[in-house]
């Protein structure tokens, strides 16, 4: 009952002209760099961060999740008329996709993964809306000793499914937590690893460091291919799936919406864990499982309603709990403190309207998606037609402008430019970027709370294990790093499909 | 030679070994008592751990067979090496020749130079790209760009 009203003060203060005007371009960029491979919600935030400071906290943060979830609705264009994946969330879609395209049904395939993203879309916010009051609730009587266990714990599992091991990942982590070191030490007031450079002491700027190993990084890499691009050239028609399409999907839309959600609540889940599980379960339960990757509606339906139920759940982690668990919501964490609102437990009681807000623009937003992603569909193919020896320029431009305009400095522009270099070399090595983020941007409460703890105890290590939650994410942890070194499981595990690296 | 993953990991060793010797100067302290070197000492060792485990992993994968890859064979390096120096050029001069028209030559050497495209789409290309974003970034949205000499 609280919730129905927590939710009616949301829409109310929606409904006026500015949050639906900010949910409404939010979603538009989101469906655009959707669609355009090369560039991905992480760049789109970062850049738009910046912008969004002159506007209130509660419009950016509804316009910026607009921009991820609007990009989860649109990256299926690609996948199905192009056979390129515009997000790594949708490299399932392309099986059935693409090849319900060459057989003229690429309306009904567009229309599916519309219908299917809006109705997981919705059943993710309700679960949203009902799950995360009672987890912040529960996330209210942690003290330091539970936060430092539950973000190594996120660590382990984001790192558990990492591309290249996850000793390589759990390095790359370590990196991160050091990179999170630099800047002013909370406690002391103690400058470390400036370098003497002033705009080091609030340490690495996240922009900066984002757009150098997501969007620089991904760009370079892409240049080192061959540009050409083939649409695929069909008529788009039947955008309306009929009565036999729903019959057969609706079931797959049902289960990738459960699926997706339950898996985007997991550090490192994400979009792309969802998709293929989700994939793979209605191949199983399929009773023509020969025909997955020959054109079936189940495999376009299931896939990219477990995709935008994912992309909704991951702000359960973020917005209850301040643990971002992907790199996508390290930057909406980031974005988040730029506005002045801490992620964690408190942000509900304390800011309601920025929590009930973004929820009644999530169901708005997802009507929005619909409506802009079935008529519109002519204008995205269009812009899929842009080559991309024409768009990487621009991309480039939006990040170094994005980068700049954070704080008008130069130097951000060369620490880009540095991660542009560790981003590329890291993607030649096999290292993944992700968890390196992550771990730098939990690092700072990560160190304060290890502090705090270690205070409130005078150095008893065993702190960490009397108190029974902390207990439980240590155990947790250990167990994954423990699991993922025998090497049946490590086999299975390089097995499992990896979110990489989104721009 | 050593294959990727040994390589990659003695670096990342090195770094780690790095990491905890710059901590020293900023004080360790003791566990009851962390100072600011505290933190950043134990994960320069904790790195330095993590890199003998990768490169213990990459001397498993060397017996086995995985040997040295050389990350930039049978692609055009060329191209990202070239797009790279430009956005560093271009951060260098961008305060000295302000943003259209740093942004007007960055975007029309990466037209040229990496995928050329004719000098009519180029000149045009480069010049909407710099005036839109100025427009959007600057006059809409009211953040500031650097003017340069010309004062534009």
């Amino acid at each position: 009952m609280e919730s129905i009203s927590n939710l009616l003060m949301g829409f109310n203060l929606f409904f006026q002209p500015e949050p639906i005007l900010y949910c409404f371009i939010g979603v538009t960029i989101g469906t655009i760099v959707g669609v355009l491979p090369g560039i991905g919600p992480v760049s789109a935030i970062s850049l738009l961060l910046p912008a969004t400071l002159a506007i209130t906290p509660v419009n950016a943060i509804i316009m910026l999740s607009g921009i991820y979830y609007g990009a989860m609705y649109g990256c299926s264009t690609t996948s199905i008329l192009l056979n390129i994946p515009g997000e790594a969330a949708s490299v399932i879609t392309c099986l059935d996709g693409y090849q319900m395209a060459r057989k003229g049904r690429a309306g009904p395939a567009l229309g599916i993964s519309a219908f299917g993203s809006y109705i997981a879309g919705t059943v993710a916010v309700v679960c949203m809306m009902l799950v995360a009051p009672e987890l912040a609730e529960i996330a209210l009587s942690f003290g330091p000793p539970e936060y430092f266990s539950l973000i190594l714990c996120g660590l382990a599992m984001v790192t558990f499914l990492a591309k290249g091991g996850m000793m390589k990942a759990l390095l790359m982590a370590a990196v991160g937590l050091f990179l999170g070191c630099v800047g002013m030490d909370i406690i002391t007031g103690t400058p470390r690893f400036t370098l003497d450079i002033p705009e080091l002491s609030d340490g690495i700027g996240l922009v900066p460091l984002m757009m150098g190993l997501f969007g620089v990084a991904e760009v370079l890499r892409n240049l080192e291919e061959s540009m050409e691009r083939n649409i695929f050239e069909t008529k788009i028609q039947n955008i309306l799936p009929t009565l036999k399409d729903w019959g057969e999907s609706i079931f797959p839309i049902i289960r990738g919406s459960i699926i997706g959600f339950f898996i985007g609540l997991l550090p490192g889940g994400g979009g792309i864990l969802a998709t293929f599980t989700s994939y793979a379960t209605e191949k199983k339960i399929s009773d023509h499982p020969e025909k997955f990757g020959e054109g079936v509606i189940e495999g376009v339906a299931g896939p990219e309603s477990a995709n935008n139920a994912a992309s909704t759940a991951t702000f359960i982690p973020l917005l209850t709990l301040g643990i971002p668990p992907n790199a996508t919501m390290a930057i909406m964490f980031g974005a988040l403190i730029i506005h002045g609102l801490q992620p964690g437990p408190l942000l509900m009681k304390e800011h309601p309207q920025m929590f009930w807000g973004l929820i009644a623009s999530m169901y708005v937003g997802n009507t929005l998606l619909l409506a802009l992603n079935l008529p519109l569909i002519g204008i995205w193919v269009k812009l899929l037609k842009v080559p991309y020896p024409i768009l990487f320029p621009l991309i480039l431009v939006f990040c170094l402008i994005g980068t700049y305009t954070m704080n008008n400095s130069i130097i951000d522009l060369l620490i880009m430019s540095f991660f542009s270099i560790v981003g590329y070399v890291m993607i030649k090595f096999e290292y993944e970027v992700a968890p390196l983020v992550l771990a730098l941007v939990l690092g700072s409460r990560w160190e304060n709370a290890l502090k705090q703890s270690l205070l409130m105890e005078n150095g008893d290590l065993t702190i960490f294990l009397t108190r029974p939650i902390s207990a439980a994410f240590l155990i947790i942890a250990i167990a994954l790093i423990l699991i993922s070194l025998i090497p049946a499981v490590k086999k299975k595990v390089a097995m499992v499909p990896k979110e990489e690296t989104p721009s | 030679m050593l294959n990727n993953d040994q390589l990659s990991s003695a670096i990342l060793f090195f770094m780690g070994l790095l990491v905890s010797y710059f901590s020293i100067p900023y004080q360790i302290g003791a566990i009851n008592a962390p100072e600011s070197g505290f933190l950043p000492f134990y994960i320069g060792l904790v790195i330095c751990l993590l890199a003998i485990g990768v490169f213990v992993q990459g001397t498993s994968s060397f017996k086995k067979g995985n040997k040295w890859k050389n990350p930039i064979a049978n692609v055009m390096w060329g191209k990202p090496l070239i797009s790279m120096a430009a956005i560093v050029v271009y951060t260098l001069v961008l305060s000295w020749v302000g943003y259209i028209i740093s942004t007007i030559l960055l975007v029309g050497f990466l037209m040229r130079a990496i995928h050329p495209q004719k000098w009519g789409v180029v000149i045009i290309a480069s010049i909407v790209t710099a005036l839109t974003t100025h427009l959007v970034f600057k006059v809409w949205l009211g953040t500031q760009l650097p003017a340069g000499f010309l004062g534009f």
